[in-house]
């Protein structure tokens, strides 16, 4: 004997392209969603792993805007008050402090608006990012440089070519070259600590201590201390994260707004497409309550529909952001101001169940209208329109 | 005994300020058993009162007795469940699912019925398309479709069949069939009534009853 689930299957199976094109709708919708979802959960794990990778508990600089600060930290921004290597030397000396690494970063701004921005590098920065591959060797001298692949390609160079740093009109041999790491290190060159110090007349000076504790519990405790220094500010890790959910805020409603936009869309869609269905088989429907269907038969039979298009679009939509996850990434990537390494979006049982919850419940709040006009038509109307 | 009783029963439309008196004072009573043609011109109240007999509408005024029990003022919900236990339609435009099977067709009312079992190899075997059933409507000549749609009027053992200009769509060689089959079913004891503009079928009819402006002229 048929089943209210097949008259509604084969029904939608009678407007196939409608239904694929519903369904589709649905399936944007629901992808955004999920990879939304995905997202916020990918951001703050990879962001932590970040800020691991910095591999440092805390970090101490002159005292400036939290924000530029958490900006240096992340991505290299430029803030112009130096500390001194003898700050470096009065970290390391402070009880509970395991070790403290100066770190040189500035820009050479060019006209236009853009800049160069250059990194000192020692052996103790090195050992910050152990994920970097180098392709030759690191330096040969003190006027030798490493330069991200990307921009040595761009710029037609390789190793061993010379490079002339813009702004600066000094030449540098190329002695390695960065591979891609897919985040902002791609973007800026590499010369020895000291060189990197000298190019700004700052020696002597770091931009900010990397700082290692002993004792994690005691973080406030070491705060303190550093901040007992003259024109020195510390930043834990957990500082960092804050300022840069807060930074985060902004693009964060963008994305939100863009993915209720879309939502709502496709839930209009399935409403439309189902109301559309409704019109054209008020015969059809009169004719199922003349034969004895009630409002509540009439109501499920429209309703399951609802949801079937709308779980078909909810599965769709979460199989095409799997096989998409890495373009959704880079448009994220765009938008947002932090881009941490590592994969961005985290896909777990979770956020499946959470998304297909969500398709159901288009599904069911779509289908509504559309299925209570069908439940109030008059059989005999219904049958008489024309 | 009288299956149908009804009682100066009337039906108005509100049109703007006008008001349409579709039906007035229709007294009509119908025996068990009985093969009954609704005639009258268009706009004669015929297919108001066929509305009212099916349950489809609610009548303005006057009585309704079927099977003993009144049903006018009785609300959608409950006409339901008395279309479903007492009346079997026939229509004039078949209204077949265009995507169910002959034999899902005729067993369509169950799926509002759950208690109703399938009766569907005997009323097929009844109009003659056994061999049809896994055919899809489209797959049919009109005469099919219309004799598909008497065995799905008749899947829940209704006492009244009640028949919409059944031959309407249909050229007079299939007409003739549907109304033999009708015939058949009235020998076997069936309450049937006919609605029809064609005075041909009425004659197949052992009673005529004429409508003209929203009266009965002659029962």
């Amino acid at each position: 004997m048929i089943k209210f689930l097949q008259v509604a299957l084969k029904n939608l199976f009678r407007r196939r392209f409608r239904t694929l094109l519903t369904i589709l709708g649905i399936a944007i919708g629901i992808s955004m969603l999920f990879s939304f979802l995905a997202f916020s959960q990918g951001y703050e794990a990879s962001m932590r792993g970040e800020l691991n990778k910095i591999g440092a508990h805390m970090l101490a600089i002159a005292k400036g805007c939290p924000y530029e600060a958490t900006a240096l930290i992340m991505h290299g921004g430029v803030i112009e008050d130096f500390l001194t290597t003898d700050d470096v030397l009065r970290v390391s000396e402070m009880p509970n402090v395991q070790s403290a690494v100066g770190n040189f970063m500035n820009q050479v701004v060019l006209p236009h608006g853009k800049s160069v921005v250059v990194f000192g590098m020692n052996e103790y920065t090195f050992a910050q990012k152990p994920w970097w591959v180098i392709r030759g060797e690191r330096f040969t001298g003190e006027n030798s440089i490493i330069l991200p692949e990307t921009m040595a390609t761009e710029l037609g160079l390789n190793i061993g070519d010379v490079y002339r740093m813009p702004g600066k009109e000094i030449d540098f041999v190329i002695s390695g070259l960065l591979e891609k790491t897919g985040t902002q290190d791609d973007k800026f060159v590499y010369v020895p600590f000291a060189t990197a110090q000298r190019l700004f007349n700052a020696e002597g000076k770091v931009t900010s201590i990397s700082i290692l504790l002993e004792d994690l519990g005691r973080v406030q405790e070491v705060v303190d201390s550093v901040e007992s220094l003259p024109d020195v500010q510390a930043i834990t890790m957990s500082q960092v994260l804050a300022t840069a959910q807060t930074l985060m805020s902004s693009a964060q409603a963008m994305i939100n707004s863009i993915v209720i936009i879309a939502v709502v869309i496709s839930a209009l869609g399935v409403m439309n497409s189902i109301l559309m269905s409704v019109f054209e088989r008020t015969k059809e429907i009169g004719m199922m309550k003349a034969v004895g269907a009630t409002g509540s038969d009439i109501i499920a039979l429209v309703w399951i529909e609802s949801v079937i298009l709308s779980l078909a679009g909810g599965v769709v939509g979460i199989l095409t952001s799997f096989a998409t996850a890495s373009f959704i990434e880079t448009f994220i990537r765009g938008l947002i101001p932090f881009a941490p390494l590592g994969e961005l979006l985290a896909f777990d049982a979770n956020t499946v169940a959470i998304s297909l919850m969500s398709s159901l419940v288009l599904g069911l709040v779509a289908g509504a209208y559309p299925a209570i006009r069908a439940a109030e038509l008059s059989p005999m109307e219904a049958i008489r329109s024309e | 005994m009288s299956l149908i009783v009804t009682s100066k029963l009337g039906k108005n439309y509100r049109r703007g300020s006008e008001t349409v008196h579709a039906l007035e004072d229709a007294s009509l009573t119908i025996k068990a058993g009985e093969l009954l043609a609704l005639v009258g011109p268009s706009g004669s109240g015929k297919t108001t009162f066929m509305n009212l007999l099916g349950c489809l509408d609610t009548p303005s005024s006057g009585s309704y007795l079927l099977n003993g029990q009144e049903v006018a003022g009785r609300k959608e919900s409950e006409l339901v469940k008395i279309r479903q236990q007492n009346i079997g339609f026939v229509f004039q435009q078949f209204f077949l699912l265009p995507t169910l099977t002959v034999q899902e067709n005729v067993e369509l009312p169950l799926l509002f019925n759950p208690s109703g079992k399938s009766r569907a190899n005997e009323l097929l075997e009844l109009v003659g398309l056994t061999h049809r059933r896994h055919h899809l409507p489209k797959e049919l000549s009109g005469g099919e479709m219309q004799r598909v749609a008497v065995a799905r009027a008749l899947i829940n053992r209704p006492k009244i069949l009640l028949a919409d200009e059944p031959t309407g769509n249909l050229d007079s060689k299939n007409s003739e069939k549907v109304m033999a089959l009708f015939n058949d079913l009235h020998k076997q004891g069936l309450t049937i009534v006919l609605v029809t503009h064609n005075m041909e079928i009425a004659k197949h009819s052992q009673r005529v009853v004429r409508l003209a402006d929203g009266r009965i002229i002659e029962s």
